[in-house]
């Protein structure tokens, strides 16, 4: 009997653990799936600590301290990462495929950035605009030459 | 059952404090497939089209450098805590339909356990279920359709054990096609569902 209850106690934990983990809210652009040490977001005015499995929203401020790091992936597929001591903005996202609306802008403020495209950047190169304090980068389609023979 | 790649480009940004200069590099994704990238600002341009290349910038207004090719060590070097912190990139799949129905082709039966696999293999995963149908019928049946065979999808990976909240359903109906056809034009390759895990 008491192996049970403690049975049913851990699987009630485990539920509750991961249903807290796999909610994410409708207006969310994307998931916070890493946290390393100290990183924040900068919100409305405010400022909260970043924890893996939490939302990130647009216009959202990415902050990592000097020693820590954080992964984010968004809805499109867009993978994003810090390294410590960085930031980066989320000016904008959008992704609704069926509505051809589609846009993503960044802009990488201080510090270190990884950025692996999503589908956004598939759809509608020309819709992303990635940028540093002293550039703006594009991403370009695969293009190709075609020479036919007579 | 090829999982379909949407990730062409991995592109490394940096402004190192201490160091007056922004640094792009191109770099290869987990497929080892190389994008290209234009790097410009008020002074110029440069294209980069080829993995671990790098252009920096020391103004807005000064031209960007030539591309130069960075060691791994380099990279290494100047990434790696970024590089460390990168999620996994999301994995696609495609399950393909018996024409007019939500039964799946018996190999597509087979690849679902694939997905819970990898599902139960990635750090707070999530699934991603989009339906699409071919051009069979109209496009408000198709939508209902699509929505069906995405819904179904969800079913049977919910009670294979995913978690009910880390999957979201969405119908493309017949908008979406992966063989273009004309309407009223039966396609296997187009009545499918596609589950990305992210």
């Amino acid at each position: 009997m008491r192996f049970l209850i403690s049975f049913l106690a851990i699987l009630l934990l485990l539920a509750a653990h991961g249903g807290a983990r796999a909610e994410l809210p409708q207006d969310a652009i994307g998931q916070i799936k890493s946290v390393d040490l100290g990183a924040s977001i900068r919100r409305n005015g405010g400022s909260t600590d970043a924890e893996a499995g939490g939302p990130v929203y647009e216009g959202d401020v990415i902050v990592t301290d000097l020693t820590g790091s954080i992964g984010i992936t968004l809805k499109d597929g867009t993978v994003l990462s810090l390294g410590s001591d960085s930031e980066m903005e989320l000016d904008r996202f959008i992704f609704e495929p069926q509505e051809k609306k589609l846009g993503f802008a960044a802009k990488f403020l201080s510090g270190t950035a990884t950025y692996l495209s999503g589908r956004i950047a598939k759809l509608a190169p020309e819709q992303v605009n990635l940028s540093t304090r002293f550039s703006t980068i594009g991403i370009r389609g695969t293009r190709v030459l075609i020479k036919v023979a007579k | 059952m090829e999982p379909i790649s949407f990730f062409l480009f991995w592109l490394v940004g940096s402004l190192l404090l201490g160091v007056p200069e922004d640094t792009i590099v191109l770099v290869e994704d987990a497929d080892g497939k190389v994008g290209s990238i234009v790097v410009a600002n008020d002074g110029g341009a440069q294209v980069i089209s080829t993995a671990n290349t790098a252009v920096t910038l020391s103004s807005r207004s000064s031209e960007p450098s030539a591309p130069r090719q960075l060691s791994r060590e380099e990279v290494s070097s100047l990434f790696q805590r970024a590089l460390d912190a990168a999620p996994q990139a999301p994995q696609s799949f495609m399950l393909y339909f018996e024409t007019g129905t939500s039964t799946l082709t018996a190999e597509s039966r087979s690849s679902l356990e694939q997905i819970v696999a990898t599902f139960n293999n990635r750090t707070l995963a999530r699934a991603n279920i989009i339906g699409h149908t071919d051009t069979v019928g109209d496009a408000a049946g198709n939508y209902r359709l699509a929505l069906r065979r995405a819904t179904a999808i969800k079913q049977m990976l919910v009670d294979a054990g995913l978690k009910e909240d880390a999957v979201d359903t969405r119908s493309h109906g017949e908008t979406d096609l992966i063989v273009k056809t004309g309407d009223n034009t039966p396609e296997p390759s187009n009545r499918r569902v596609e589950v990305t895990l992210w």
